[in-house]
């Protein structure tokens, strides 16, 4: 992951290259094998590194693939924006900064990441516990940037909305940061959802599912 | 819960929601029918109430069998854990039903709108009261709130459909899709606190229908 701002030392950065190298050789083996097929000795072995180092950068195989990365910088990025610009706006700059800073090849391996972790159903549901948590975080630092209370109501519910349009967007489409900021446009128009101009006036619903 | 189920047999016929959309409505309970819910509900209250006092941990299938006087094998007739006691999917059944019974003409919000109310006030003072109890001890259970969370956007991605189909839109339209994981999102984190249920859905719902307008504390004079 590009971090930016400050060189971390080199130890630092030794952690930053192990952990990606785990990633690729993770992502490079479930493309090609599977995500069943694939197990945390062979990924460990791929990125010539031991399982109990493996399990030092993550807890399981599931966790190689999720993607937190982007949240976690875009919700710190988030963070240093000044308190007079509104949510929405501020968590578009704080995405377009994260991006940003990626190299063309982690975005292009980010959106390969993603692509896989939509074609893989075990990873549907962690996903959306990541996200949760994610919401969680982020409603704490809107508050804390927006000078409200902790708990304001308004703020979690805001957030919460925010990062459920983000996921959905991201399970409609694969394509990162585009379906985040043609979310974040829908939001920030108020979310108008209007009947289909083809549509017949007067037609009605059908109630049958399926 | 299971007073709900037999909520719906009862009104079907004064409430035209209820017969669209969900199908376990149409014949009439018999005795033997009737005798399943109650034991299904008495098991459900054992459960609750011998989770409360001891905790999820320790509270065993056995026990909850033994409380509610049946045996472990009849207990697993009705749940197939101890997990899916505490779950249940009856209350967003019937929003998905009052969502498909709502006219054309009316917008998004407004169509949710009523299909909270109608889902509201399906229910008694007395059943809402089990419901918060419910919910409580859900959301105490990491394990089991992501099972219910799980059960809720399954239910999402159904009114995405009907709202799809009712706006005459493409069935995986982006806006609509978008615009429910903003809806679940909101809900969810509305109903991380157990208490005022409905309270905080309305309001999560009105909040999302004005726009989701969240000032900044320079413009506004908020606290």
């Amino acid at each position: 992951m590009g971090q930016t701002e400050h060189p971390l030392p080199l130890r630092e950065r030794k952690k930053i290259r192990t952990r990606e190298t785990i990633r690729r050789a993770a992502v490079e083996l479930i493309e090609s094998n599977g995500y069943a097929n694939t197990t945390i000795e062979q990924i460990a072995e791929a990125a010539e590194v031991s399982p109990s180092t493996f399990f030092r950068y993550f807890s399981s195989k599931q966790s190689v693939l999720m993607t937190d990365e982007i949240d976690r910088l875009t919700v710190s990025a988030l963070a240093s924006q000044p308190a007079d610009v509104p949510t929405i706006q501020a968590f578009r700059r704080a995405l377009q900064i994260t991006w940003a800073a990626l190299s063309e090849d982690e975005r292009t391996f980010e959106t390969r990441c993603r692509r896989l972790v939509l074609s893989i159903p075990e990873l549907g549901e962690l996903q959306h516990v990541e996200h949760r948590r994610s919401a969680a975080h982020m409603g704490e630092v809107e508050c804390r940037r927006l000078a409200r209370d902790p708990d304001d109501f308004e703020v979690h519910v805001f957030c919460g909305a925010l990062l459920g349009a983000v996921l959905t967007a991201l399970s409609a489409s694969p394509d990162m940061p585009g379906a985040v900021f043609r979310a974040l446009d829908f939001i920030e128009a108020g979310l108008p959802l209007q009947r289909s101009r083809t549509a017949k006036p007067g037609q009605p619903p059908e109630s049958q599912l399926g | 819960m299971i007073v709900i189920a037999k909520r719906i047999v009862m009104t079907e016929t004064n409430r035209p929601w209820q017969n669209r959309g969900v199908a376990h409505t149409d014949q009439p309970r018999g005795l033997r029918e009737r005798n399943k819910i109650r034991t299904r509900e008495a098991i459900r209250r054992a459960a609750m109430r011998l989770i409360e006092s001891n905790g999820y941990a320790s509270t065993t299938v056995e026990q909850i069998a033994e409380a509610a006087e049946v045996s472990p094998s009849t207990f697993f007739r009705y749940f197939s854990s101890k997990q899916s006691v505490l779950i249940t999917d009856e209350i967003d059944q019937l929003a998905v039903s009052a969502l498909a019974a709502q006219p054309a003409g009316i917008s998004t919000m407004q169509a949710l709108r009523q299909t909270l109310e109608i889902t509201q006030s399906a229910l008694s003072e007395e059943e809402w009261r089990i419901e918060r109890r419910r919910r409580q001890l859900v959301l105490s259970i990491p394990e089991i709130r992501e099972m219910q969370h799980q059960g809720h956007r399954r239910t999402a991605a159904t009114m995405t459909q009907l709202e799809c189909r009712r706006l005459g839109r493409d069935p995986d339209d982006f806006e609509v899709r978008v615009f429910f994981g903003a809806l679940v999102g909101a809900m969810l984190t509305a109903l991380s606190g157990a208490n005022d249920v409905t309270q905080r859905l309305f309001r999560a719902l009105e909040f999302v229908e004005a726009g989701m307008p969240l000032s900044t504390s320079h413009d506004t004079n908020h606290r």
